[in-house]
């Protein structure tokens, strides 16, 4: 059960997002449960014993309370996102990629609902938080981004440029480029990255030449997901 | 080397080492007090800066094109005086529309829109060098006003507008008197400095329309939870500067029980009393019938402050 912590003093979740979030969470009963203010401490703990995440709002009162429940997820690993109306953009944990540290309200009421409709599509899934954070549209945003990262790399390469050992196993550039590949073939993208991997291995190319592929790749894994 | 040109990197990268760039290694500063901070400290530090190359995306998993949020501060930020007129080069390999229709569509800050302003470039990471020696509009004040300002459309991100709302309401009082305040320190947020940058246009400071006090002085009273921050240093400009400068004065008081408790209205010429006063938000009205029979009373409430 995912546990979102509101308190909706001024009933912004039925006001403020173009939607009643209060009507559209009622769709996911088994999913998601909203809680506008703590009863128990002991309440509490049942909560945290059976989170699959915990979504809480950075001015959820009182604020020693919140920053308990945000202690203790992040102690149980469940995953954390806290949004707030104070930061423009999204600020994601350094060390532990299940925590966003914060996020736009607005953003993240926007997110949630395809989210939560992708949740229950896909039960079998285990929850990630990047995808309420990248939208529906969580392959195309990354590979957008994966492709602007590349290109820089790349061109700063221009001159240099070597498949092998600029793509050397762990380096992100090659866990950016593998995940082209989870996009574009989810069920073996292992064996078409190594034949990828195999071609640009035995095969002299240019940095630009090089990027050229990879723009391919993320306008068909745009084809494919929009 | 070019140090006349900087542009901002992230780790191993370092287009700045190969070009002969200004490298300005990024911090993953991602608040806009973080950014004011930065861009600040940056430009105190390399004064030869007159070109700047900023990716689109800065930061770890970035959907939220913070580049373009620096930039913004850049242009937006009056102390950089004339360097936030230089020209900013963005790097993506999206185009223009593609950023704003993912902006659109993601209800994200709309901060793409600076792309379509004068003084600005996007291009491709391999364009790079090229754009950097053959880009070089500067803009001008006055196409900051006309031709750039206009095209922002930038909204406010703090949860509690109603502060925004005072703080920018005392800036824009002390405008019109012509004073500087030095009890409320500029916010950094950027939709402020975008409303702060496009008063300019407008406002000059005014002159007063007399009130026939100016001999006794105006003896007022200020009930505002914000009078220090700003509002009692304007106000007080304002008696002293305008009506008399010996005998007016300015009594604050900066919570309700004070001023409930307080009977002593009698003798003032003009009270300003904040209508959203806390801890009894809305009921300040309420109680200033019952409990005053003073003719001069000036409402005030943020939003008032602000556009008013």
């Amino acid at each position: 059960m995912i546990y979102l912590f509101d308190d909706n003093e001024f009933g912004q979740m039925s006001s403020n997002y173009g939607v009643d979030m209060l009507e559209e969470l009622s769709n996911f009963p088994k999913l998601i449960k909203h809680i506008n203010k703590v009863a128990k401490n002991e309440e509490l703990d049942d909560m945290l014993k059976i989170a699959t995440a915990i979504f809480i709002h950075a001015s959820f009162s009182p604020s020693k309370l919140k920053d308990y429940i945000c202690k203790k997820a992040e102690e149980r690993h469940i995953p954390l996102v806290v949004f707030t109306g104070q930061e423009p953009t999204t600020i994601w944990d350094d060390k532990n990629p299940k925590i966003i540290r914060k996020i736009k309200k607005d953003r993240f009421y926007h997110y949630l609902i395809p989210f939560l409709k992708h949740c229950q599509e896909y039960p079998q899934e285990s929850l990630e938080i990047r995808k309420l954070v990248f939208g529906k549209n969580y392959e195309v945003e990354k590979s957008l981004i994966i492709q602007d990262r590349l290109g820089l790399f790349l061109s700063f390469r221009t001159d240099i440029f070597n498949y092998e050992s600029d793509f050397k196993i762990s380096t992100q550039e090659r866990k950016d480029l593998l995940e082209l590949f989870f996009f574009l073939y989810p069920e073996n993208y292992e064996i078409e990255f190594l034949n990828f991997h195999n071609r640009f291995k035995n095969q002299q190319t240019d940095a630009r030449s090089f990027f050229i592929e990879i723009k391919n790749l993320v306008s068909t894994i745009i084809h494919i997901y929009e | 080397m070019n140090n006349q040109i900087a542009i901002i990197e992230e780790h191993k990268i370092s287009l700045g080492e190969k070009f002969g760039f200004t490298r300005l290694e990024y911090l993953q500063e991602v608040t806009d007090q973080k950014i004011d901070e930065w861009i600040n400290q940056i430009f105190d530090q390399h004064s030869t800066i007159e070109k700047i190359i900023i990716p689109a995306r800065l930061g770890k998993d970035d959907t939220d094109y913070t580049g373009l949020r620096v930039g913004l501060h850049i242009r937006l930020t009056k102390r950089l005086n004339a360097k936030r007129l230089i020209p900013i080069i963005f790097v993506s390999e999206q185009t223009k529309s593609e950023i704003i229709s993912n902006q659109i569509e993601n209800n994200k800050e709309k901060t793409g829109y600076l792309l379509f302003t004068p003084g600005v470039k996007l291009v491709s990471s391999f364009d790079i060098k090229t754009a950097a020696e053959t880009f070089n509009t500067t803009i001008s004040e006055h196409e900051m006003k006309i031709l750039v300002l206009p095209k922002l459309i930038l909204t406010n991100q703090r949860e509690q507008g109603h502060q925004l709302a005072n703080e920018w309401g005392a800036f824009r009082l002390a405008k019109f008197a012509g004073k500087e305040l030095t009890t409320l320190k500029l916010p950094p947020d950027l939709y402020f400095k975008y409303q702060f940058a496009k008063t300019d246009i407008n406002i000059q400071p005014q002159k007063v329309s007399f009130i026939g006090l100016e001999k006794k002085g105006c003896n007022a009273l200020l009930i505002d939870d914000y009078a220090e921050k700003g509002w009692a240093e304007v106000l007080e400009h304002i008696l002293r500067s305008h009506i008399n400068p010996h005998r007016s004065k300015l009594e604050i008081m900066t919570n309700f029980e004070d001023a409930y408790a307080s009977q002593n209205y009698e003798d003032k010429d003009i009270i300003f009393l904040d209508l959203r006063l806390k801890p009894e938000e809305d009921k300040a009205s309420e109680w200033a019938q019952t409990k005053l029979s003073h003719p001069w009373i000036n409402f005030c409430v943020g939003s008032r402050k602000l556009w008013g």
